[in-house]
C-alpha cells in the first residue's frame, strides 16, 4: 500500500541511518516514490540522536550494524527520548538474536531488499503507532 | 572401537560437516546480499534518474559490483583455491608506504602511527601487497579501536610488519579462531557487517610469498596482527 499525498508534499519526513552510503543513496531514491522524503542521513547511532534533536523526524529506517553506536543500543535511547518517531529496523542479517531483541524491543523488523516498497509501507505504519502511541 | 562407538564418531563428523555446510551458506549469502540488492535497487532507480542523480548512481552501481566482485576473489582466496592467487613475476614494494597509502584511501578521521624502519620492502606478485595490506588494515580499523600503528622492522632476511590496534579483550578462542573461514568475535557481530575473511586472505597471500601472519592479543584488549615476508634482496 502506498499512501499519496494529494497537497503535493511528501507526508513522511523520514531519517535513514546505515554505514553504507550507497544503501543510503538507494533508500534516499527509491523511497520518493512512497509518498516520502529522507529528510537525514546517519552513519551510527551517535548521528542518529543528534539529528532527531535537531529536526522533527517521523520515522527512522535503522541499519543494526553500525560502528559506535549500533542499532541494538539507539533504540532504546530513541524510546526513551523520541517515542513519537516510528523505528523500521532495516538488516541483512536476521538470525534468532535479532528476531528476538527486535520483539522484545517491539521494533518492525525488515530485510534489506532492492524494492522500497515493503519499507515504505513499514514506514509509514511504524509512523501512525509511534505518533498514537506517543 | 566398537561398531556403536564408529556409529558416534561418523554422526559427530557428519554433524561437524552440517554445521561448517551452514555456516558457509549463512554467511556467503548474507555477505553477498547487501551488495546485490544494492546493484537492484539502484539499477532500478536508472530508469527515471535525474542527471544530478545519474552522477551519484553510476559510480554507486560500480562500487557495488566492485565489491561482489572481490568477495568472490575473497572466497576463492581464503578457501585456498590457489588458481585465484595473484600470478606474475614477484616485484619489490615498499610496504611501508604502501601501508600508508592503503591507509590514507581508507579517507578516514583516524591516524596510523608508522614506527621503525623506514622502508621495508619485499618482492611480492602484482596486487598482492595491496591486497594484503588493505585486508589486515581494515580488519583492525573495522574492529578495533584508536590508537593504531605500524611498526616495521627489518633483519635477517625478513620483514616484519606490525599492525597494532586496541579493542575488545580478546579470548583466546577468538585470536584462535579468526583464521577459520567465516568467524567472527562476538564483538565483531553487533559492531559491523563483514565476512570475517580479511585475515585468512592475507595469510594466504603471505604464504604464498614465503611468508606468514601471525595474531596476538594485546595486554589490556586489542589485536596485533604481525605479518612475515622475505626481504628483496
Amino acid at each position: 500500500m502506498t499512501r499519496v499525498d494529494h497537497s503535493g508534499e511528501p507526508s513522511l519526513r523520514v531519517l535513514v541511518a546505515d554505514d553504507e552510503p550507497d544503501v543510503r543513496l538507494l533508500l534516499r531514491l527509491g523511497l520518493r516514490h512512497h509518498d516520502i522524503a529522507v529528510v537525514g542521513e546517519a552513519a551510527d547511532g551517535l548521528e542518529v540522536l543528534a539529528i532527531c534533536a535537531d529536526q522533527p523526524i517521523d520515522a527512522i529506517v535503522l541499519d543494526l550494524l553500525m560502528p559506535k553506536m549500533n542499532g541494538f543500543e539507539v533504540i532504546p535511547e530513541l524510546q526513551r527520548v523520541h517515542s513519537e518517531i516510528g523505528i523500521v529496523a532495516y538488516t541483512t542479517v536476521a538470525g534468532d538474536f535479532v528476531r528476538r531483541e527486535m520483539a522484545r524491543l517491539g521494533i518492525p523488523l525488515m530485510l534489506k531488499s532492492g524494492d522500497a516498497a515493503p519499507l515504505a509501507e513499514a514506514l509509514h505504519r511504524a509512523s501512525s503507532e509511534a505518533r498514537a502511541g506517543a | 572401537m566398537g561398531d556403536a562407538q564408529r556409529a558416534a564418531d561418523v554422526e559427530g563428523a557428519l554433524d561437524a560437516l552440517d554445521l561448517a555446510r551452514r555456516r558457509f551458506v549463512n554467511v556467503v549469502g548474507h555477505e553477498l546480499r547487501t551488495p546485490v540488492t544494492t546493484l537492484r535497487g539502484l539499477s532500478e532507480e536508472l530508469a527515471d534518474a535525474t542527471e544530478d542523480e545519474l552522477r551519484d548512481l553510476t559510480p554507486a552501481i560500480v562500487r557495488n559490483a566492485r565489491r561482489v566482485e572481490a568477495l568472490v576473489d575473497d572466497l576463492l582466496l581464503a578457501t585456498d583455491i590457489t588458481t585465484a592467487l595473484p600470478v606474475g613475476e614477484p616485484e619489490p614494494i615498499d610496504l611501508v608506504a604502501s601501508a600508508q597509502a592503503t591507509w590514507d584511501a581508507f579517507d578516514v578521521d583516524d591516524d596510523l602511527a608508522v614506527n621503525g624502519a623506514i622502508e621495508a620492502v619485499s618482492a611480492l606478485r602484482p596486487g598482492a601487497a595491496d591486497t594484503l595490506l588493505e585486508r589486515v588494515l581494515d580488519n583492525a580499523h573495522r574492529y578495533g579501536r584508536p590508537p593504531f600503528a605500524l611498526e616495521s622492522t627489518v633483519g635477517d632476511g625478513r620483514v616484519i610488519l606490525k599492525v597494532s590496534s586496541e579493542g575488545a579483550d580478546l579470548k583466546p578462542d577468538d585470536v584462535h579462531l579468526a583464521f577459520e573461514l567465516f568467524y567472527r568475535g562476538e564483538g565483531a557481530v553487533t559492531a559491523a557487517p563483514g565476512f570475517g575473511l580479511g585475515l585468512p586472505v592475507a595469510r594466504a597471500l603471505a604464504r604464498q610469498h614465503d611468508g606468514d601472519l601471525h595474531l596476538e592479543p594485546r595486554p589490556g584488549g586489542g589485536l596485533d596482527v604481525i605479518i612475515d615476508l622475505p626481504a628483496a634482496v
